[in-house]
């Protein structure tokens, strides 16, 4: 057993030796043996887990340092979460700024590919499904970003058949950030001379009521959804383990890495051996351990069902392409390192590590995300994303028959790729869906859709 | 076709997780290593 140091200095000073490679893989290793640790209730190895790790990573350093301190950062979140007094008291004084959380879902916009292929690829599919109408309702589930509109209403405003009468519902729980859409979507339409109509309606996802929505008789529906739906995955899951016979049983989840690192001690060498002392049992986390089949949601259910119920004529669905959602830390945590790597990739290969702009986005945005997969649980636990196969089925059973996207869709996300400066994104076709991917791995999904009668 | 004294270039987050990963099976396919 390590000693413990109260006090000053670093307690393993052959740490700070490391190369940038042997550091990364170390710190894998050390992440997935304090998941380990957490999930099976040994916070006096996790704490001591923690303290290594904490000599190691750093949010300025190279990817794997950076990514490590915001696992760390969940991890010890999850332990503090043992101690509900403590947890509240140090979450007291926490402050949300609204024009911050702005302020990072436009850098998110502006620094990635992800949202912009969205968007022009749900808009070139939005614009061939309203072909022809007169009266044309959009309503945007996570109305936060006005570009996506103020590009459909130049689209629309060029249409053969000139422009239709467009009204947008825009649904976001800050009344500020629709304010501002409002202003500058009524802005672009009177310039671009479109009858134009915003209505706001202030509410997170979960707590709409679609009869809000004020769908008109006459009017033809597109529904959009930007990374969004997952978060009505949110389950209570104590209920649901109380109500389920299996409760007890493992998820049986197969997590690659962690194995290869319980079978790590020659690669490492002497420096893991002596982390393997503390034992990888295949311990299920106290808190977590429902099967799959118990992860469907009544309320992600009834929502779809009342949306297919609003007889949309299109529906386009962005998701993060990757599965946060496993039963377990252990899955949870090993997916989503492989996808928030993915993505902290792609942002050192474009800005510089000093670059106040990737830090906020890195620490406000994919920071929060990971925090609230790792040591959220239940109904806090929204960052529920889960691979586009799981919506496929999801939205064929609600009753919604797949559109593939066209040709000309396809080709303006291709051109908008090529466009940026960064030859790691790729696009995948599929089905007549789409997926952005950085190198081989699919990242995010898009994927239209429409009501099967 | 790097020149013997100039360092690698730091291997991408994926890249050492799929090098860790990979550690791995080398090691369970070959457990004499």
């Amino acid at each position: 057993m390590m000693p413990i140091s109260p006090g000053f200095g670093s307690p393993y000073p052959w740490l700070r030796e490391l190369k940038s490679e042997e550091r990364g893989l170390y710190l894998i290793h050390l992440l997935l043996a304090c998941a380990n640790h957490v999930a099976s209730g040994s916070l006096e190895n996790a704490n001591i887990t923690l303290d290594q790790i904490s000599q190691l990573a750093s949010p300025e350093g190279d990817t794997m340092q950076r990514i490590a301190a915001y696992f760390t950062e969940a991890l010890a979140e999850r332990i503090l979460k043992h101690w509900p007094g403590i947890y509240k008291a140090l979450h007291a004084t926490r402050i949300s700024s609204v024009p911050e959380e702005i302020l990072v879902g436009k850098l998110f916009f502006e620094l990635f590919p992800f949202l912009k292929v969205a968007f022009v690829v749900a808009n070139q599919a939005i614009v061939e499904a309203m072909e022809g109408e007169k009266m044309v309702h959009v309503i945007d589930l996570n109305a936060s970003e006005p570009a996506q509109w103020r590009a459909l209403l130049q689209d629309l405003g060029a249409r053969p058949e000139g422009p239709p009468h467009l009204r947008i519902t825009g649904v976001h729980h800050k009344k500020e950030v629709l304010e501002q859409m409002a202003h500058i979507l009524t802005e672009e339409a009177e310039k671009l001379d479109i009858p134009f109509q915003f209505n706001q309606i202030v509410s997170k996802l979960e707590d709409i009521d679609v009869e809000k929505l004020r769908v008109k008789t006459g009017e033809a529906l597109a529904i959009s959804s930007v990374l969004q739906l997952h978060t009505l995955l949110a389950n209570d899951d104590e209920l649901l383990r109380k109500k389920s016979p299996l409760a007890s049983t493992n998820a049986n989840g197969v997590i690659n890495l962690q194995k290869t690192l319980q079978r790590n001690q020659g690669t490492f060498g002497d420096l893991v051996e002596k982390e393997l002392v503390n034992g990888y049992s295949q311990s299920h986390d106290s808190a977590s351990s429902l099967p799959l089949s118990f992860n469907s949601s009544a309320r992600m259910d009834s929502f779809l069902n009342a949306l297919w119920g609003l007889s949309p004529k299109v529906m386009v669905v962005s998701e993060q392409d990757s599965n946060h959602n496993g039963s377990t830390l252990l899955e949870r945590l090993s997916e989503s390192l492989y996808f928030y790597a993915a993505l902290f990739d792609c942002l050192e290969s474009t800005l510089p590590r000093t670059s106040p702009e990737r830090i906020k986005v890195e620490k406000m945005l994919f920071g929060e995300e990971i925090k609230n997969i790792i040591a959220s649980e239940g109904m806090e636990r929204k960052r529920r994303h889960e691979k586009l196969e799981k919506w496929i089925q999801r939205l064929d059973l609600a009753g919604f028959g797949s559109v593939p996207l066209s040709y000309y869709g396809m080709l303006q996300a291709r051109r908008l790729l090529q466009s940026y400066s960064c030859d790691g994104y790729m696009i995948k076709e599929e089905n007549g869906r789409l997926m952005v991917c950085w190198q081989d791995r699919s990242l995010f999904s898009v994927s239209a859709w429409r009501c099967r009668r | 076709n790097q020149r013997p004294n100039s360092p690698a270039p730091p291997m991408s987050a994926t890249a050492l997780l799929q090098k860790a990963a990979q550690m791995g099976s080398t090691r369970s396919n070959n457990p004499s290593v």
